[in-house]
């Protein structure tokens, strides 16, 4: 069974994808906000997001994200406690 | 080269994309596999008297969804099946008539971005006085963007405009006014952005677009739909073959969007490109284009 992850660690990993996907030399954090902050939208999300997802089946994970949660996340933080959050179920 | 078409895209699939996947293997030769559930294409296939390789993809976008909630919701979708061969490598080229929107999100999740690509984008070739051609991005692939994306719009078709044969292509953006200054927020912000790049020849108005002041003509999705729409709108009738297929620049791979409209002959003849473009790498050379902007960017 995979070790359980902390939603500090989902931060972590969604903030690298982010940057990458974006092409942000700035920092992105937690609370950094995903339009106003990132100008990122929906589409934006959902390919960091898979990509994250990717990352967590090789870890031996399971993700089960809320979608339409997911797409009404507004921070960082906010998508990274609906991943984590799935990863219970 | 084969070509992956989504047959369950388009305001007459799965009916017309399968007629024109027959047409342009019978006609031109085109290698073509169609992307939908498999029971129904069989059906139409056989009614048709066709026999065409078969990959099935349960699923599809409607026009009425929102693109990104779909894809998330039916993996199985056609226009992401479709993609996903070309990823495989099991197809050279995707052909949509389905939602452009579904068409750019399912390309990019399943073929990636091209380096240095913040958005991919939808880009039409307009035939314009002289004989000339006028590239549109974006044509309607993101109908709400930042500006800070349009940089990018640019760079990808200068690309293509450079592919069509104009070797310094010249950039305007689309607008109510030539001065600098006009339009509204979104424009004013991007024409700041588009300032510093190259070939950026200021503000355009639709009328010195068809008179081809430029070489390409930067818009939102919105906006460039609209104009397209327009444009096809008021064509008249002999004026000459209407281009009702563009390429999704950005991506690492060849997928052509065709008018939701798109007949059987439309589709057949975007079948037919298809296979052109992926004989002549432009995905690639886009591609190898952005990578090398990239570079001088990191190096300045």
């Amino acid at each position: 069974m995979a070790e359980q992850m902390t939603t500090d660690e989902v931060v972590a990993l969604l903030t690298d994808r982010l940057a990458t996907v974006l092409g942000i030399d700035g920092p992105v954090t937690a609370d950094s906000r995903f339009d106003e902050d990132l100008h990122a939208d929906s589409l934006d999300l959902v390919e960091v997001v898979e990509s994250v997802e990717q990352e967590l089946r090789t870890r031996g994970h399971t993700p089960n994200v809320d979608d339409d949660a997911l797409l009404a996340a507004e921070t960082v933080g906010d998508a990274a406690a609906l991943i984590q959050a799935g990863l219970g179920r | 080269m084969r070509v992956a078409l989504d047959v369950m895209g388009g305001d007459h699939a799965p009916a017309a994309p399968v007629e024109a996947a027959l047409r342009a293997a019978a006609d031109h030769g085109v290698d073509v596999v169609c992307v939908g559930a498999a029971d129904l294409v069989a059906e139409h296939l056989r009614r048709a008297g066709g026999d065409l390789p078969v990959v099935d993809a349960p699923d599809v976008v409607g026009m009425d969804e929102d693109p990104v909630a779909a894809l998330r919701a039916k993996p199985r979708a056609s226009v992401r099946v479709a993609c996903e061969l070309v990823a495989a490598g099991e197809a050279a080229a995707v052909v949509s008539a389905g939602s452009t929107g579904a068409t750019l999100t399912a390309a990019l999740l399943a073929l990636g971005r091209a380096p240095g690509v913040r958005r991919p984008v939808v880009a039409a070739a307009i035939p314009v006085e002289g004989g000339r051609t006028v590239v549109l991005a974006d044509a309607g692939g993101s109908m709400d963007v930042h500006p800070d994306v349009v940089g990018g719009y640019a760079a990808m078709a200068r690309a293509y405009a450079q592919v069509l044969g104009a070797p310094e292509p010249r950039v305007g953006l689309l607008n109510v006014g030539h001065e600098p200054g006009k339009g509204h927020a979104w424009a004013k912000e991007a024409f700041d952005v588009l300032s510093a790049t190259s070939g950026f020849a200021g503000n355009i108005e639709p009328a010195a677009v068809l008179a081809g002041d430029v070489d390409v003509v930067v818009t939102d999705g919105f906006t460039g739909n609209i104009f397209l729409k327009t444009l096809e709108a008021a064509a008249v009738p002999g004026d000459g073959e209407a281009d009702t297929v563009a390429s999704l620049l950005g991506v690492n791979g060849e997928v052509l969007v065709a008018h939701g409209a798109a007949s059987a002959g439309d589709i057949a003849a975007a079948l037919r490109r298809a296979q052109q473009v992926a004989v002549a790498g432009l995905a690639q050379r886009i591609s190898g284009q952005m990578s090398q902007a990239q570079e001088r960017r990191d190096d300045g």
